[in-house]
């Protein structure tokens, strides 16, 4: 039974037509989803859709994307549709190369080449390279080269032989005789054609030991003379050589460098490229022949590989041979490395090396000429991404540089790769927040990204989008290749959208989280072989994905059904009020009644919110407890003292408190606690109070509804029990079929209040009582007794202060006589 | 051309005799004994010629030595030379044992002076003897020994020699060796020798000399060859000195066959 409407209010609880609104299957042109056409743009979100195109069409700078909303609202299938379709119209964007640069080896050289040549050019610089080894190693083999390096080396051995011969004559005729010894010559004296020796050299007379050492010294120092000049021949000879080389190599390697170059003529900076390789091969042409083969290993025959020559190769960076129309890159991973490049290095003999055949590419090089999706906060997580991120767009070219490079960690070798010029668009996916605070805190980022697309979370619940809505699903279902539904499986979708977005004239437009309650309605449907997905299956599957969730919910709702956490459901207490408080786990929510107390007393504090005494309340709690004791002195004690200290308390409640949705509630205990007058505890109450006395909307109100509701029909409905709501949360009641039921057996009623009397009288049974034209409320109102006890206390208070006042005087009257 | 299987009996205990003199051999061109003894299924022994004339030198009161490379004077140290004679041997020991045992021949050594090893000596013995180059080439061939083994220059007499260097070329030739033969010779070349060569793939260049001298001459210069094949007899013509006069102003090895 609602409380007795003689004794309080007159206010009638809401009929069970407004505590949910329902989708009338019947109103479908449909019988499944099947018949109904795919939607073939993105619902709902006209406003997103249309500042892409814009970001899309505009090539100035700056105009890149940020697309905000929630996760799961379909970002990425919003930007996959658009990104990729507008891609196709696009031309296929170039190749990058980085190539040797043999100027300054540190410095890799980039060439930009159409698409599919870069590969082409790759493959046709390794076949150069075999070709090399194969034209040079014939080339040098063959009996041409090898009787012009006989002929020449010939000519030198004739010129050196041919001076020692002298001097060894010359010497021979002194009888001296020059020896070879292991590292150079020595003299030796002669006689009969053979050398003196120790003894026979004793034996000879002075003057002739004398003469031949003279003799010995003077061809020493032609000797020396001699030596010396030959480094000069033997560098001549080398040099000549050289030339030799030289003109095999043209011979070996001019016609294959010609083809090459004819083949990319039409590509002035590869040209000068193969010149650069065609001059280095000359001047090293030796490294392409044969080397001197270990004995002890098999095979091989010295013949170089492709691999010994890693200067002549094209390290292919960006491939887009095979793609059509502009890359649409989404990196997932967005590290500094990822987005930039990086260079790689390799262990030789014990330190780090790279080379530009290591350079490999970042999003950034494999986007350029098309798009670029990142997730914000990732980019913003990832250490130096975001701002490498901004610089990169700035400055319009990619440069690869390693993090050691750049902050100095390690001394190995390091390149500085040639800059790739950018072309792109980069979007940016994440939340509303992350927007927001970026457009407060970084003052670069608006003006890099200048396009803010805003994804809606929900639309109106009316003709169109009810007709759109079973399109959408239809879209899904294909997409997910789920069974179709039926008009009744259609119309509890939607339902429960209205549900989620906790709005029962706005649609859900999560197409996560509509997607996840299709497959495992689709799943129901199959484990009851049906062909197709009925309301009996999304009803499963809500009340699956609830239980699954639920046992937070059941053990905080044990704990009040066991008396362990104080909640009365029947009878009346003074200064004692069922506040509903909604709990959010990620996904879910659920409501929990808890027992919300006040005290008044004499006194000048006002009123004193103990959770914030306790920092347990948050700011809005305490500014709507300040509301509340602001509207009570207003309304009490406008031209009168206020000596009252209450306290405002959250019974057993110590993981803290934030909202104004109890402020009805603590305004409602604190009246009782200055009236007197019990509240009924068969009630629960939500809403936040103005300082005009009027209750505005709150949220989670279905939750919080369902919650009193659990521990009521647990306990068994008595058939007074209900809830408070704001009037204003009409509009947002989407209750649990249980909860209807009840209602509509008039076991449970739901109550909306505009103004914080009609609450009052409400949960304490009482009229409020209307102010007359003497400023006086009936006596026997909430409101007069409040009146009258607050009168009480201010003659209280005077009566105190008197006697304070007369204490003093009599001490100085004392003291006088 | 079918391998001549005709000395096979005494392969397994004929030797191919090396003269190292560890004063001017290049340690790499011993390779190429290696691999004929392998060809030819012989034995290799290295003889290791003693410097003891140099030994003499170093005895004499002013005797100093002018380093090749720089020019400057130091003191020749009998000492010094038979020490670094001693390591030199030990190295080209070190390394003909390694490539022996690779291509599994049997090696070993001996060390004789200047005058213990005259080549007659060792061919009266039915020893082949392999003077390695004392000349480096001008420019390096890359590439291991079986890779420039492919041009020879054979010194064609009437002699049994000549008859048994024509087996062994056969050998070299079914081993794969052998592009090119610079055939010189005073007198006439049978044809058969000739039809035959060229039939095995040889490309043959008879080169027909006067007398001895044009043949040195030949020998000296010409077209470069990767190993020089001469008959015992013509060293008993013209006598050791004279050929290894030839020896130092070529660049490839000669092979001296019993």
């Amino acid at each position: 039974m609602p409380p007795n409407p003689q004794n309080g209010s007159t206010l009638q609880p809401l009929p069970v037509e407004r505590l949910y609104r329902r989708c009338d299957p019947d109103g479908f042109d449909f019988d499944t989803t099947a018949q109904v056409e795919p939607l073939d743009d993105h619902f709902g979100q006209e406003r997103a859709v249309e500042a892409l195109r814009l970001g899309l069409d505009i090539r100035h700078r700056g105009y890149n994307m940020f697309l905000l909303g929630s996760t799961g609202l379909g970002k990425h299938e919003l930007l996959q549709d658009y990104l990729h379709a507008r891609a196709k119209q696009r031309s296929t964007p170039s190749d990058w190369c980085y190539v040797n640069n043999f100027e300054a080896s540190h410095k890799p050289v980039v060439l930009e080449l159409p698409a599919g040549r870069g590969r082409q050019f790759r493959d046709d610089m390794t076949r150069c390279v075999e070709d090399l080894i194969d034209n040079i190693t014939a080339t040098f083999q063959s009996d041409e080269y090898q009787a012009r390096v006989q002929e020449m080396g010939e000519e030198y051995s004739e010129r050196e032989q041919k001076t020692f011969r002298e001097l060894d004559e010359k010497a021979r005729e002194r009888g001296v005789a020059l020896i070879q010894t292991p590292q150079g010559y020595s003299l030796a004296p002669l006689k009969d054609d053979k050398i003196l020796s120790p003894a026979e050299f004793e034996n000879l007379p002075d003057e002739e030991k004398e003469r031949i050492e003279k003799d010995i010294e003077e061809l020493k120092e032609e000797l020396k003379t001699l030596i010396r000049q030959m480094p000069a021949l033997v560098k001549e000879g080398r040099d000549k050589l050289k030339a030799l080389n030289r003109e095999f190599s043209h011979l070996a390697i001019d016609q294959l460098f010609q083809d090459l170059r004819q083949r990319y003529e039409d590509l002035p900076r590869v040209c000068e490229h193969i010149d650069a390789v065609r001059a280095d091969v000359i001047e090293n042409a030796d490294a392409f022949r044969p080397q001197q083969e270990d004995p002890r290993q098999q095979g091989g025959g010295g013949k170089p590989s492709v691999e010994q020559f890693p200067q002549y190769q094209v390290n292919l960076l960006v491939d887009n041979g095979q793609l059509e129309g502009a890359p649409v890159i989404y990196e997932d991973n967005p590290t500094f490395m990822n987005l930039v490049g990086r260079s790689e290095h390799v262990a030789m003999y014990g330190t780090l090396t790279t080379n530009f055949t290591l350079l490999k590419p970042g999003a950034l090089h494999q986007a350029n000429g098309g798009y670029l999706v990142l997730y914000a906060i990732k980019v913003l997580t990832n250490p130096f991404a975001w701002e490498t991120l901004k610089r990169t767009l700035r400055a319009r070219e990619a440069q690869i540089q390693s993090l050691d490079q750049m902050f100095s960690f390690a001394s190995t070798v390091q390149l500085e790769p040639q800059a790739i010029p950018l072309n792109l668009k980069v979007v940016l996916t994440g939340d509303r927040q992350i927007y927001y605070m970026l457009e407060q805190f970084d003052p670069e980022f608006s003006e890099l990204f200048k396009i803010a697309a805003d994804m809606s979370e929900d639309v109106d619940w009316d003709g169109d989008s009810a007709a759109s809505y079973p399109r959408l699903i239809r879209t899904l279902q294909d997409r997910e290749q789920l069974r179709p539904l039926d008009r009744s499986g259609v119309a509890r979708v939607v339902e429960h959208s209205a549900r989620q977005v906790q709005d029962n004239r706005k649609l859900s437009l999560h197409m996560g989280r509509l997607t996840n309650l299709l497959c495992e309605s689709d799943h129901w449907a199959e484990i009851r072989n049906a062909d197709t997905i009925a309301e009996q299956d999304v009803t499963k599957a809500i009340d699956a994905a609830i239980y699954r969730l639920d046992q937070f919910r059941e053990r905080s709702h044990e704990a009040i059904l066991r008396d362990i956490q104080l909640v009365d459901t029947e009878g009346v207490r003074t200064a004692q009020v069922n506040g509903l408080a909604v709990y959010q786990l990620g996904q879910y929510a659920f409501g929990k009644p808890s027992r919300i107390t006040a005290t008044a007393r004499l006194g000048s504090g006002g009123v004193i919110d103990i959770e914030r005494e306790a920092k347990l309340g948050g700011r809005i709690h305490s500014k709507g407890v300040m509301i509340l004791s602001s509207f009570l002195a207003n309304r009490y004690a406008r031209d009168k003292p206020f000596p009252l200290s209450a306290t405002l308390a959250f019974e057993q409640s110590y993981g803290g408190v934030e909202g104004d949705s109890a402020s009805v509630a603590e305004f409602a205990a604190l009246l009782s606690a200055l009236s007197g007058i019990p509240v009924v505890q068969s009630l629960a109450v939500t809403g936040s109070v103005n300082q005009l006395g009027q209750v505005q909307a709150i949220g989670g109100v279905n939750e919080k509804i369902e919650g009193f509701f659990g521990i009521c029909q647990s306990r068994g409905l008595t058939g007074g029990q209900g809830v408070i709501i704001p009037a204003a949360n009409v509009e947002h009641l989407m209750l649990r079929s249980e909860v209807l039921a009840a209602v509509q057996a008039g076991d449970f009623h739901v109550y909306a209040i505009e103004m914080i009397d009609e609450g009052l009288e409400l949960l304490l049974d009482t009229p409020a009582g209307k102010m007359d034209e003497r400023g006086q409320y009936p006596a026997d109102s909430i409101n007069g007794r409040v009146a009258a006890r607050l009168d009480e206390l201010i003659r209280l208070h005077r009566a105190a202060h008197n006697r304070a006042q007369d204490d003093s005087d009599d001490e100085g009257d004392g003291n006088g006589t | 051309m079918a391998p001549d299987h005709t000395e096979s009996a005494d392969n397994g205990t004929r030797e191919i005799c090396v003269a190292i003199d560890t004063g001017s051999v290049d340690p790499r061109s011993l390779e190429m004994a290696v691999l004929l003894a392998e060809r030819l299924k012989r034995g290799l022994r290295g003889l290791f010629v003693s410097p003891s004339s140099l030994h003499l030198v170093a005895q004499l009161p002013f005797t100093t030595e002018v380093v090749k490379t720089t020019g400057e004077e130091r003191e020749l140290l009998a000492e010094v030379l038979e020490l670094k004679h001693r390591q030199k041997c030990a190295h080209i020991q070190r390394l003909l044992e390694e490539q022996a045992s690779h291509r599994r021949i049997r090696f070993r050594v001996d060390t004789v002076g200047e005058e213990d090893a005259p080549i007659a000596l060792l061919l009266a013995d039915r020893q082949d003897v392999l003077l390695p180059p004392t000349r480096r080439r001008f420019a390096v061939i890359a590439g291991s020994a079986a890779d420039n083994l492919r041009r020879v220059k054979w010194v064609y007499d009437e002699s049994e020699a000549s008859q048994r260097t024509l087996r062994l070329l056969r050998q070299l030739v079914a081993a794969g060796q052998i592009k090119t033969l610079y055939l010189i010779a005073t007198c006439g070349v049978p044809r058969q020798v000739l039809a035959e060569l060229s039939a095995a793939g040889v490309r043959v260049c008879w080169v027909h000399v006067r007398d001895d001298r044009e043949l040195l001459a030949r020998i000296r210069s010409g077209p470069e060859a990767d190993l020089t094949l001469v008959p015992g007899t013509l060293v008993a013509r013209i006598g050791e000195t004279r050929l290894a006069a030839v020896n130092r102003e070529t660049v490839s090895p000669v092979l001296i066959i019993a």
